[in-house]
């Protein structure tokens, strides 16, 4: 027996080193820092199992590849916590607003804008990183802020930077309080933030809470089939969660199935993170590219926010539309935040939560126009 | 990249299209299926409110 | 007699009340902090005066629009 087989240490190159301390950096975020922890900790120590040398746990048969084809290369887990995700988000504050969201629709841009210079940098222009016209779509995928999806897009593309992507998309998600306030300070007057909108808006009916996730499913599956796997299980979670008998299985969906998804989806995904994959120019690339999809995306909600703000006769407060990317509800307290630094009677917190759930109705339809397009233009 | 730029319009062109259709959906859900009895402390009637949303729904 | 109606900004639940009903408030003042989407939104007084109602106590849960209390100055 080769010595290397007994003893992992002795094959331990610095890559393989280097991503342990990365595993080991994501579960101190995720433990003492509290940052995101029910995904940061299990990715952290799938990053650790999968680059424990001889480990074989990625290796044909190994426990995290088989997660990994039964899981990921089916798109089956991001697919079953949408069930999850569906049943957790109450779109009564959207259904109340239905104007927010276009606000959802522009802050997707982010995404679009991300793929526009991932591809600029990459094989549409300066060729200075490997970025093809498929791995420029995963990239700006990273801009729908919904880790689902980007998985999803990424995994259907087959972008070799799949892992990166995600890990990007969910750090990127912890960290929406630090990126977005300076952008919406800079995009909005003191005067536009301080604007107080009305508390009361008209009820919803029950009916229309239960038959909006039908019709959403139709008109968004007729129009971008693409999105129906993604649309189709969120909106059954809501569905779930809104027919008010099935109180059981919207309890499972949001609890036992999203949490036990969530173990396997974190652990997989950290396992896909593989040193000679992971440590290359790109995947820096990558992070950078991640944060720019969130400011760009917060831009442009913000920019539709005060076209609105014009258009209705300063009646709409432009900072909600900051919440139009779909990282929910941590954007939709980021806007009650900011809005209530301006104005201590202002409570933006429903009109933005409007926007952050037609955020992830919009992000899931642009991950759907971005694979109809696709084939016609790569 | 001019394909790059035709590949984020048409992306925009989807995302507001569809969700353009999906305000006109719930503006109409909004109209056509009211709350069953307006709450007692809310004054104005659920038809009227529904008319203005339509309109909120344009702005 | 002005008379102004606070309201819930949120459909939330009530954590504390600093309120209290027949005593004078200035603006600023805490009425209430409710919770709403897991956050705290602190309900301040928007008029200086004196609270002629109050219609919360912690743990209640409120829908957006109701009355949490009455201040007349």
């Amino acid at each position: 027996m080769p010595e290397g087989e007994l003893l992992g240490v002795f094959a331990l190159t610095w890559q393989a080193a280097v991503m342990l301390g990365l595993g080991g950096l994501l579960i101190y975020l995720g433990i003492a820092r509290q940052v995101e922890p029910v995904l940061l900790v299990p990715i952290g120590m799938g990053i650790i199992l999968a680059n424990i040398p001889l480990g074989g746990l990625t290796e044909a048969g190994g426990f995290l590849a088989v997660l990994k084809k039964a899981g990921i290369d089916t798109e089956l887990f991001p697919l079953l916590i949408f069930i999850g995700v569906g049943a957790m988000i109450d779109f009564g504050s959207l259904l109340e607003r239905p104007y927010t969201v276009f606000l959802g629709a522009a802050a997707q841009f982010g995404i679009f804008g991300t793929f526009f210079l991932a591809y600029f940098l990459g094989d549409g222009g300066l060729r200075l990183f490997d970025f093809s016209f498929k791995d420029a779509v995963s990239i700006g995928i990273i801009g729908s802020a919904d880790g689902p999806t980007s998985i999803y897009v990424a995994t259907t593309l087959g972008s070799k930077y799949a892992a990166s992507i995600v890990v990007a998309a969910y750090s990127y998600m912890a960290l929406v309080p630090i990126i977005q306030p300076p952008i919406m300070r800079a995009l909005t007057t003191e005067a536009e933030r301080r604007l107080a909108m009305p508390a009361r808006t008209k009820k919803v009916s029950r009916r229309t809470r239960v038959v909006f996730p039908i019709v959403t499913v139709l008109v968004v599956g007729l129009i971008a089939p693409k999105a129906t796997p993604l649309i189709g299980t969120l909106m059954f979670g809501n569905l779930l969660r809104e027919a008010g008998v099935l109180e059981r299985l919207s309890q499972a969906a949001q609890n036992e199935m999203a949490n036990i998804v969530t173990i396997l989806l974190g652990l997989t995904v950290g396992g896909m993170m593989e040193a000679r994959d992971f440590l290359r120019p790109e995947t820096i690339m990558i992070y950078i590219m991640g944060v720019v999809a969130f400011a760009a995306g917060t831009a442009a909600g913000l920019l539709l926010g005060k076209l609105m703000y014009v258009a209705s006769g300063k009646r709409i407060n432009p900072l909600i539309g900051a919440a139009g990317i779909s990282a929910f509800p941590m954007c939709a307290r980021v806007v009650q935040k900011v809005g209530l630094e301006a104005n201590p009677h202002n409570h933006l917190l429903m009109h933005a939560a409007g926007a952050n759930t037609a955020g992830q109705i919009a992000s899931v339809v642009a991950g759907g126009a971005a694979l109809v397009l696709v084939p016609f233009f790569a | 990249m001019l394909k790059a730029t035709w590949f984020v319009l048409a992306g925009m062109g989807i995302v507001f299209a569809t969700l353009s259709l999906l305000v006109l959906m719930m503006s109409a859900l909004n109209r056509w299926l009211p709350p069953e009895q307006a709450p007692a402390r809310d004054e104005g009637q659920p038809g009227t409110r529904g008319a203005r949303t339509t309109r909120a729904g344009h702005a | 007699m002005a008379k102004e109606i606070v309201e819930a900004p949120a459909p939330g639940k009530i954590l504390r009340v600093y309120a209290e009903a027949g005593k004078p408030i200035a603006e600023g003042d805490r009425i209430c902090i409710m919770e709403a989407l897991k956050m705290e939104l602190p309900i301040v007084a928007p008029v200086g005066g004196m609270v002629t109602a109050l219609h919360i106590a912690p743990g209640q849960s409120v829908e957006a629009g109701d009355p949490l209390a009455v201040i007349e100055g």
